[in-house]
């Protein structure tokens, strides 16, 4: 029987909602000690404004496990993580952690603008609870972690924001501490950076401590975590190990599906063109929420030509995560060669994108359907579909040259030559 | 496996008065200390004038007071020249008023810390009466420079000091946490803050001495715990004719009752601090 690290019996976490309870003001405590029947009418308007943020959550988490929490913006990560490291109290419910807890909710907690980048090890040291003993060993170390070294004593104002966010990082791995709580923070430097980042938690885990991670990244949590807990609206829905998880959160909780499909009677369009269906799918035409990025992806729309006389547009325009522009594709020569009959049917077609192209990450696609002359649109969507793309070949060789991202917004395979 | 052998800690609901916890504010010392020190020396790098503002603010209040309280409204001053009498009053006092200003923000203004980290939230209002202290320091080594310019030279009551600064930052500490606790639930408390410290400072004996009052009022004037202060300060270190046993004695008991029941709100209301800051 291996020890518990973190034991969750049933948390419950309520907040208040509305106006007026977040901060209240003399007037209103006064008048609630002078008018009780009042009190009593507020008290029951309040249950009822209120909503469970986490409901009934209980799991248990063994020393040594590397866990991901997944689920939707709002589904109650956060409040969970927060709840664990003590910052806020449970409604209900409790939880025992066994050991030191140290928290990483936001790089560079308590650091000051105006003091020297040593000033800010120490300060910031002392707030993830390290001693000021502990800094003073592990300085060097910190400051080779965080590549400062000339700047040291050089107010963090004038850092950059990639130095400041590694210096506050490096303080922050090197806590030791037997549980760690991460919470997105590696959303931030470059690339390089964070592989060192995801390096150093791999040396945490390989330590045998226990780590809590929340991450919107599938590839990261995938990479790290051998155990996952899916939230919805407050609940754990599903606690399983890493791959079934994440591929439970892409099929069903993803923000925005692989695949969309309408009804005639509701479908965006105009009396000229209505949009059936957008899908993601793979050469035999199952839809797909990942693909490896050595695959061939499709973007299958289905749309009802009405009115119109000449073929209409399709243009797709792909951007990455973080809503960078990819590229576009439109339809436009491949057409012309089609003669166009005006009547009213259902026309399939599919853009392929071959495999090697993409990079590793949320792809995320918009759609328009326009004619050209005279030009109208008549369907724009923004996110209609997207999917995600993963390196299955990294996955294996976790530790191999190529583990972790690999910079670029696309990855391309190129033809080398010698 | 052996037994579990880390330290368990248990989260759970908290509803009503909660233990104090002493023990955990003395294993997080070394964060209040660093606390402080980051808005020590914030200060005097970010401002101008640094340190000067320590003295700016006593001395300035002293000379208007001499002047309408000393010389035109000749108000009795114990037979210690005037601005000497209100001087030794006004640095504690102003030591008070930072100390409540800035404690008054402290949760507000560390949000950040209160929602992403685990800490005891009381060391901040704490770590903000300690800031003071540098302030404290400097404008009392201005006092006795004006002790020596007047030749007034202490008396044995001299070795009490130390006492009364003891209840100086008793009585900071427990009215800047009532007022850190109170201000994150009632924020319009910011706007009566200034006005209270201005009532607070007409009913301390700065400008006049608590002399003027007769037995047994005078004691109970010492609920006030900064009267006790201020006369402790003026007779240890002048040499007020009146030892202001009473006073004192009222003083220290109303500022203990103030720290402790302070502490203990504060301790109540704290769970919700991070839903609410």
């Amino acid at each position: 029987m291996k020890n518990f690290s973190i034991k969750a019996e049933n948390i419950g976490k309520r907040y208040q909602l509305g106006t007026g309870r977040r901060y209240g003001t003399l007037k209103e405590a006064i008048s609630r000690w002078i008018k009780p029947s009042q009190n009593k009418k507020q008290f029951l308007s309040e249950a009822e404004s209120s909503m469970w943020a986490l409901n009934d959550i209980s799991f248990e988490i063994s020393q040594g496990e590397i866990v991901g929490l997944v689920g939707r913006n709002g589904a109650g990560k956060s409040t969970l993580l927060k709840i664990i490291a003590g910052i806020t109290p449970p409604t209900c419910g409790r939880a025992e952690i066994a050991g030191q807890i140290g928290c990483l909710l936001e790089v560079g907690a308590g650091f000051h603008p105006f003091l020297s980048g040593r000033e800010n090890i120490f300060l910031s040291g002392s707030i993830l609870g390290i001693s000021r003993a502990d800094i003073k060993h592990k300085f060097d170390e910190i400051v080779a972690f965080a590549e400062i070294e000339q700047f040291i004593d050089t107010q963090v104002k004038y850092y950059s924001s990639g130095m400041y966010t590694r210096l506050a990082f490096a303080v922050a791995a090197h806590m030791v501490v037997d549980i760690l709580i991460v919470d997105e923070v590696l959303a931030v430097g470059d690339i390089a950076f964070q592989k060192k980042c995801l390096g150093k938690i791999d040396d945490v885990a390989s330590d045998g401590r226990t780590i809590l991670f929340v991450s919107h990244n599938m590839a990261t949590i995938q990479r790290l975590c051998n155990r996952g807990l899916l939230l919805h609206h407050g609940k754990i829905i599903m606690d399983a190990n890493i791959n079934s998880i994440v591929s439970e959160y892409l099929q069903n909780f993803c923000d925005t599906p692989s695949q969309r499909t309408w009804q005639p009677e509701d479908a965006p369009g105009d009396d000229c063109i209505q949009l059936l269906s957008v899908r993601a799918i793979n050469l035999t035409e199952k839809t797909i929420q990942t693909t490896d990025l050595q695959e061939t992806v499709g973007i299958e729309i289905k749309y009802l030509i009405k009115k119109i006389h000449q073929w209409p547009v399709v243009i797709l325009h792909f951007y990455d995560a973080q809503w960078l522009h990819l590229f576009s594709s439109h339809d436009f020569y491949q057409k012309q060669k089609i003669s166009f009959r005006s009547s009213s049917r259902e026309i399939s077609e599919t853009c392929w994108i071959h495999g090697q192209l993409f990079n590793q990450g949320r792809i995320n696609i918009n759609i328009e359907l326009s004619s050209l002359n005279p030009r109208k649109n008549h369907v724009a969507i923004n996110d209609v579909v997207s999917f995600e793309v993963i390196d299955q070949r990294s996955l294996e060789q976790m530790k191999g040259p190529f583990g972790g991202h690999w910079p670029g917004v696309i990855r391309p395979t190129l033809k080398w030559e010698m | 496996m052996a037994a579990q052998s880390k330290k368990i800690s248990v989260r759970t609901s908290q509803q009503g008065w909660v233990r104090l916890n002493l023990y955990e504010l003395w294993e997080y010392r070394e964060l209040l200390f660093i606390l402080a020190w980051r808005d020590i020396s914030v200060r005097y790098k970010q401002t101008f004038l640094g340190g000067l503002w320590a003295i700016i603010q006593p001395f300035v209040t002293m000379v208007i007071f001499s002047v309408i309280f000393g010389k035109l409204a000749n108000m009795p001053s114990d037979h210690i020249p005037y601005p000497l009498f209100s001087y030794t009053a006004l640095v504690p006092w102003t030591f008070f008023v930072t100390a409540l200003n800035k404690s008054s923000l402290s949760l507000i203004s560390s949000a950040n810390l209160i929602n992403k980290v685990y800490l005891p939230r009381l060391i901040l209002p704490i770590s903000a009466v300690i800031v003071g202290t540098m302030d404290f320091l400097v404008a009392f080594s201005i006092l006795l420079l004006m002790m020596l310019c007047y030749g007034s030279i202490p008396t044995m009551a001299i070795v009490f000091l130390p006492l009364f600064i003891v209840l100086t930052l008793i009585t900071s500490l427990g009215i800047g946490i009532w007022i850190a606790a109170l201000n994150v639930k009632f924020y319009d408390l910011q706007n009566a803050l200034p006005f209270l410290v201005q009532a607070w400072m007409f009913v301390t004996p700065i400008a006049y001495p608590s002399s003027l009052l007769d037995e047994p009022w005078r004691s109970l004037y010492g609920l006030n715990p900064m009267s006790g202060v201020v006369e402790g300060f003026r007779w240890a270190l002048l040499g007020t004719k009146t030892a202001p046993g009473g006073i004192m004695f009222v003083s220290s008991i109303a500022a203990w009752i103030i720290l402790v029941s302070g502490m203990f709100y504060f301790k109540r209301v704290e769970h919700s601090f991070a839903d609410y800051v």
